[in-house]
């Protein structure tokens, strides 16, 4: 672990005496440096939005995510227009659409009827439902009158799902598998970082040494084995959270390095010295002085961890083993697109992999930008 | 007791009907469809063996009067214009990890009588010469082909069946009898041994439907011919502990029961690297097991042959490359890298390959054996529960009419499966939700919970509560569509998919509410398959049945609609499945179905497509009602131009 | 130097003991065993199996044993006689299956290896010089798409653009043709074909923390004094950069070695999984799921020793070029 380095900067802050004031100025200066990482500030917007419109699905989006449309399965993205054969330029309308199989090719053929339908906003929902769980709500955001004719932002599923609305009340388990993963994770990752490198010695090295033997067990199998051992009765929620912790066996590792690390640097500091010459108790020492010291490198870890466990949720779905249907998990939806039928014929079933690229773009543009604002070196 | 009761009953049934079927029963049957040829011709890979001096000639190695093959005998003619064909090529089909190679199991199964299709009809004797059976269906009488031999050359004899049944009674090789065919009343038959190649074995009991086992290609001719000569070199009544030591410590194996138990195999493994040695009957056999696959070489000893005297079968190898992935195989499907395609084709990847038709594929639909996935209900499920909900649906039968009227059998079809599906379910075929609400209503769910569920009869909270394993993925699609159905009528309901294997333990622990599973319906009346019984596939009634085959020792009491089940059940079993009587007794065990709803059909019989090398000869028909029409006689395809 | 060596020898022993423990325990805590997935892929087939058959099955494959004596039996074979029991699944002994595919998986690993760092050096270098510019965001964008796209979805997706446009599928390492053929120039040639994109999916997902890294520590180098010193004496730009300080940035990456090496053990066992390549990661996830005791549990031991021996060759590498190492702690 290279020293520290003190920029000009952080050189003036330093001499400010009350500790508080020390890392609220840390703070501002960390801030500063982020905003000149324009794509981490931009990633984080866009990221909010994610959340957000995940979050408010039942508003945002048209369905729900069970809701079927029996005759328009398989059905491309509906093409929304601005340009009516008959009235010219109009508010945004979609035509509505016929299915057919094609037995030549056995494929479904959608044809347009000269039945045009406005998008209307603030549409009134079929039936209630409540917003975070809650809030009574009747009111979504857009929609078509007639709920028999479809609007298929992003096409259908083969039920006649519309994967638009799928993807974002896919998106709450998704977005939000990383935070239990991560949460185990930095639990773990503080407690054994942090003795492994404030005491040092044997205690050190027998956490070093469980660290190496979690890492040298490749992932798969032991994937495999946890999640076959869940118990098939426990509700969604459980198994989801379960997922999460198996996720996060082998992720924490990484945290207690980078614990570890900073804590040796750290503890030869002489403010680390002073306190026990002042007879300051172990534990205040790490409170008060090591853990503000490398706060920012935890954070930044954390932010890098997540898009792991979204990619991570997406592979075990693959292999079989994640959230299973009906359950809907942005590694489900990405089931139905593994496959070269898919491919070939049903592209649009691949947008939630678009989706998952958005979000983990996102969290390391801002976990690069925290980087470079709090310290260069972390790995 | 009540068992012994019921075969009485079978028997006095038997009596009485006896001049209705002995019109039917057969004489004994040696005749062929075709003359023996003069000559016989053989692929060049192996005249060249003959020439080296490696091989015998041909007339030595294949019995005096051959297994003739010809129009109608392996497929009937309505389905397959049968032409004779060239000798030589290889067969690449696809393998998914090695796993089990559907395409290789159903060229490999030989039967040892034979019908065409998947029929067993008035087989023909093929392993065999003759055979006949008794008028009370108690005797079966063989006489083997003279002059047939294994694939490492020996002739089969009777002393191959004398030492098949000896393994079978030998608990210190199977600790319990291990004959795939017993008859009803769980006795095994005795046999006897006549001469070199003629024997009987007769049963106990009237047990017409053995004529199904002879005939079927899954328990194949191993069901009464293993190679004796071969297992003896294992058996220490046999061989001298001296001999068999080294190959124990060779193969790690502890005893010799051990081992003989693992060179006593069916067809299923013959291709695996363990059974590479293993002499067998069937038209390949394996020379090469690794982990990139199998290849399989023609058996210079098979017994059939052509109308023109060809040698089967036409071609030269069998290659099963190992994939790790099924998309991959159904690239390469696309790309024309298999010669055959059956199990891995579905309707769903049919676009693809009529697009890639220029790679040399052909493409034709047919009936499958299977039918699309069913929904079980587990008659059993909470059995011993007092004042269980369940229990009380169950013997409710407007609860099950309910759940199969609330299917929209129509939307299954036109999404799931291109509308390509047939109808025929056994459980009622309309969709009906007004009726199903009232059926529930009159079933005493009529009360609501605060969601607008339905509560239990019981009054209490009711999910149903579906599982399934993690085997095609249409269980995945038509279990969801069932739970959209039945809350559409207000029972809640739940569906999960677990992984093959836990959800395997929990059916056999009884853990199960219901399941969604497959079932062979399209080969249940000839016999072959039996997976609608209440311990297979499906599991509905396991612990009903356990308490049946164990007299009452294990299991549940079954309830009187269960005994009336196996009432019929045990009455189809007297009479060979597609006799007349047969086919009657079939048609009350089905009224059975439709009336007692342990099973909910979601359609019927399947559509699929056979994916195939267009350059191969004798391929199937458009229609044909079965689908493994290339594997099972892949004996006969051939290549037209090579 | 030798001692650390040592040092670090007598480490990794029991650590692998650990590691074979592990994995024989990974293997027996999912309920059931080999014999019930065995059964139940028969009864897809209208097989139907009873207690006896069971029986047998269970005695064949020596699961009647208790599992620390199948795991003592294992092992001793395996010190013995360097034997390590029988795949289930593909009825022959572990250790064949192995030899057929270890070398693929080795090589491949390295070709992956490889690639990540021929993309990700240059990539971190420039993104550093040009820190914030259009071309960083453009660079790091890129590391970033390669770790963020499933990489099962871009093996498969870019096989099919591939066959769509030139009719070969990418499902095997090898083509029909040379499947037998003894190991020449052109079946190399016809492996490479195959085996690029693998590689490729593989490597692309393992850049990203690569350039981050190497962006990161050259960032860092470029403020010190000594690169102002060397801009101020005149020197070319790229003397600067190349002279010292893209050399101390590579310190930390060579650290990375002993990290990088499991993830692209995953990495690949899914993308040969859906590439059909024949290496050991699909027989691994095969094995896996289906229970094959011995073949998985061989398998993981054999790749984590790997691991670990990685792990051990960056820690000696580190050492040697930075002595500040051999004394003090170990990288982190």
């Amino acid at each position: 672990m290279a020293s520290q380095v003190l920029t000009p900067e952080a050189v003036n802050e330093t001499p400010v005496a009350e500790e508080r004031a020390f890392v609220a100025s840390q703070r501002q200066l960390v801030w500063r440096k982020f905003r000149r990482h324009k794509l981490a500030v931009a990633a984080i917007v866009v990221l909010g939005a994610l959340y957000f419109v995940s979050i408010f699905a039942e508003f945002f989006t048209p369905y729900p995510a069970l809701h079927r449309f029996k005759e328009f399965g398989e059905a491309p993205p509906t093409r929304i227009r601005v340009v009516s054969p008959t009235r010219g330029l109009s508010r945004p309308f979609v035509f509505a659409t016929a299915r057919e199989l094609d037995k030549a090719t056995f494929t479904y053929q959608y044809t347009d009827s000269d039945r045009e339908l406005p998008i209307r906003f603030f549409v009134r929902s079929e039936e209630p439902f409540s917003l975070l769980g809650f809030i009574p709500w009747n009111v979504r955001l857009f929609g078509i009158e007639d709920p028999s004719v479809p609007v298929f932002i992003f096409g259908s599923d083969r039920l006649g799902r519309d994967v638009f609305s799928r993807i974002f009340f896919a998106g709450r388990i998704s977005l939000f598998i990383g935070f239990g993963g991560v949460f185990v994770a930095f639990v773990l990752g503080v407690i054994f970082g942090g003795i492994s490198g404030y005491y040092g010695g044997v205690v050190d090295d027998a956490i070093q040494r469980i660290i190496e033997f979690l890492l040298s067990i490749p992932n798969i199998p032991l994937w495999i084995a946890l999640s076959a051992t869940l118990p098939h009765d426990w509700g969604i929620l459980r198994i989801y959270f379960a997922i999460t912790i198996i996720l996060a066996l082998q992720s924490w590792t990484g945290l207690a390095r980078v614990v570890r690390g900073k804590l040796i640097s750290l503890r030869e500091e002489d403010f680390v010295m002073a306190a026990q010459v002042a007879a300051a108790t172990n534990g205040a020492i790490i409170r008060r002085h090591l853990v503000p010291g490398f706060t920012s490198y935890l954070i930044t870890h954390l932010t890098l961890a997540i898009p792991g466990m979204i990619i991570g949720e997406t592979a075990l779905s693959f292999l079989g083993l994640g959230i299973r249907p009906p359950a809907v998990s942005w590694g489900t939806l990405l089931q139905d697109a593994q496959s070269i039928s898919a491919l070939g014929l049903q592209p649009w079933l691949m947008i939630p992999g678009a989706f998952v690229l958005l979000a983990v773009m996102m969290f390391n543009f801002i976990g690069d930008g925290l980087r470079d604002a709090a310290d260069p070196y972390a790995t | 007791m009540t068992k012994y009761v019921r075969l009485l009953a079978a028997l006095t049934l038997l009596v009485v009907g006896t001049t209705a079927w002995s019109q039917w029963a057969m004489d004994p049957t040696g005749k062929q469809k075709y003359a023996v040829p003069a000559t016989f011709k053989e692929s060049p890979l192996l005249a060249a063996r003959v020439a080296t001096g490696e091989l015998p000639p041909i007339e030595d190695r294949i019995p005096a009067e051959p297994f003739i093959v010809g129009p109608g005998v392996l497929n009937s003619e309505q389905w397959l214009d049968w032409e004779p064909g060239k000798l030589g090529g290889t067969i690449r089909v696809p393998n998914l990890n090695n796993s089990g190679v559907h395409e290789i199991y159903l060229a490999l199964g030989m039967s040892i009588l034979r019908a065409p299709d998947q029929s067993t009809k008035d087989p023909l004797p093929a392993i065999v010469s003759e055979y006949s059976i008794s008028d009370d269906f108690k005797e079966f009488c063989f006489t083997i082909r003279d002059g047939l031999r294994w694939s490492d050359g020996h002739l089969v004899t009777t002393e191959d069946v004398r030492m098949t049944f000896e393994l079978y009674g030998d608990e210190r090789i199977y600790p319990t009898y291990y004959f795939r065919a017993v008859s009803p009343d769980g006795t095994p038959p005795t046999v006897t041994i006549i001469d070199d190649l003629s024997f009987c074995v007769e049963f106990n009991v009237p047990y017409g439907f053995f004529l199904a086992n002879l005939a079927s290609w899954i328990p194949d001719y191993t069901l009464l011919f293993r190679p004796a000569h071969f297992i003896k070199q294992f058996h220490a009544d046999y061989t001298d502990m001296d001999k068999i030591q080294p190959i124990l410590d060779e193969l790690e194996i502890e005893t010799w029961e051990q081992l003989v138990q693992q060179k006593d195999m069916q067809h299923w493994e013959l291709h695996r690297a363990h059974g590479l040695d293993v002499p067998s009957l069937a038209p390949w056999v394996g020379i090469e097991a690794t982990s990139t696959g199998y290849t399989l070489e023609r058996n210079a000893y098979y017994w059939k042959v052509d109308v023109e005297g060809s040698q089967l079968p036409y071609v030269d190898y069998i290659v099963a490359e190992n994939s790790a992935d099924l998309e991959a195989i159904k690239l390469n499907t696309a790309a024309g890298e298999y010669d055959v395609v059956t199990s891995y084709a579905q309707l769903k990847e049919l676009p693809i390959y009529l697009q890639n038709a220029d790679k040399g594929i052909g493409t034709v639909l047919h009936g499958s054996i299977n039918n699309p996935p069913v929904l079980f209900l587990n008659q059993d499920f909470e059995y011993d529960v007092e004042g269980s909900a369940w229990q009380m649906l169950m013997n409710d039968k407007r609860f099950g009419k309910a759940l199969a009227l609330a299917v929209d059998k129509d939307d299954v079809n036109e999404n799931v499966y291109f509308g390509q599906y047939k109808l025929d379910t056994i459980t009622d075929r309309e969709y009906d939700p007004a009726q199903s609400n009232q059926l529930l209503d009159a079933a005493g769910m009529d009360e609501r919970d605060a969601d607008g569920f339905r509560l239990g009869p019981d009054g209490n909270p009711f999910t149903l509560d579906i599982i399934t394993a993690n085997v095609s993925p249409d269980f995945l699609l038509v279990g969801e569509l069932f739970k959209q159905y039945f809350e559409e009528v207000g029972v809640r309901t739940s569906f999960a998919v677990l992984g093959n294997q836990i959800w395997g333990q929990r059916q056999a622990a009884n853990e199960h509410m219901a399941t969604v599973h497959w079932s062979d319906r399209p080969i249940w009346a000839p016999g072959i398959s039996e997976d609608f019984g209440p311990y297979a596939k499906g599991d509905w009634a396991a612990q009903s049945w356990a308490y049946y085959q164990s007299d009452g020792e294990t299991g549940r009491k079954p309830p009187p609609y269960m005994e009336e089940y196996i009432e019929l059940w045990e009455a189809w079993k007297v009479y060979p499945p597609q006799s007349p009587r047969g086919e009657a007794a079939f048609a009350d065990l089905m009224d059975w179905f439709s009336r007692n709803y342990v099973s909910i059909w979601p359609t019927g019989s399947m559509t699929v497509p056979t994916v195939y090398n267009i350059d191969l000869g004798n391929v199937i028909k458009e229609g044909y009602p079965f689908d493994r029409a290339l594997d099972y006689g892949m004996e006969q395809l051939f290549y037209r131009n090579m | 130097m030798l001692a650390f060596i040592r040092q670090r020898f007598f480490i990794a022993i029991p650590l692998l003991v650990m590691i074979s423990i592990a994995s024989f325990v990974i293997i027996l805590l999912p309920p059931g065993s080999y014999v019930e997935t065995y059964i139940q892929r028969l009864e897809e087939q209208g097989f139907l199996a009873n207690e006896s058959v069971i029986e047998q099955l269970y005695r064949q494959y020596g699961l009647d044993r208790s599992p620390v004596m199948q795991y003592w039996l294992w092992m001793r074979n395996f010190l013995t006689k360097g034997e390590m029991g029988r795949s289930f699944i593909y009825s022959m002994p572990v250790t064949d299956i192995i030899m057929e595919r270890l070398p693929l998986s080795i090589a491949f690993t390295f070709a992956a290896f490889a690639l990540t760092w021929i993309i990700a050096v240059p990539l971190g270098i420039y993104s550093a010089v040009r820190q914030y510019s259009l071309t960083d965001y453009v660079a790091t964008t890129m590391s970033f798409i390669g770790l963020a796209v499933p990489n099962f979805l871009l093996a498969l997706g870019l096989a099919y653009v591939v066959f769509v446009n030139t009719g070969h599928a990418i499902t095997s390492l090898y083509s029909l043709e040379f499947r037998n053929a003894p190991w020449s120039w052109a079946k190399l040639v016809d492996v490479a074909k195959n085996a690029w994109l693998a590689v490729f999916v593989i490597a692309v997902g393992g850049t990203a923390p690569l350039v981050r890294i190497l962006r990161g520590t050259l960032l860092d180098e470029l403020k010190k004094l000594y690169v102002t010193t060397a801009r101020a004496k005149g020197l070319n730009e790229t003397r600067v950069i190349f002279k010292y300080p893209v050399r101390i940035a590579f310190n930390p990456l060579i650290s990375t070695i002993g990290w990088t090496l499991p993830a692209l053990v995953s990495g690949e066992v899914i993308v040969s999984r859906v590439l059909g390549l024949e290496t050991l990661g699909p027989v691994l996830l095969e094995a896996a799921l289906s229970e094959d005791m011995y073949l998985v549990g061989s398998i993981v031991m054999i790749l984590s020793g790997l691991i670990v021996v990685g792990t051990l060759v960056s820690d000696v590498l580190l050492a040697v070029i930075d002595p500040r190492i051999r004394f003090g702690r170990s990288a982190s």
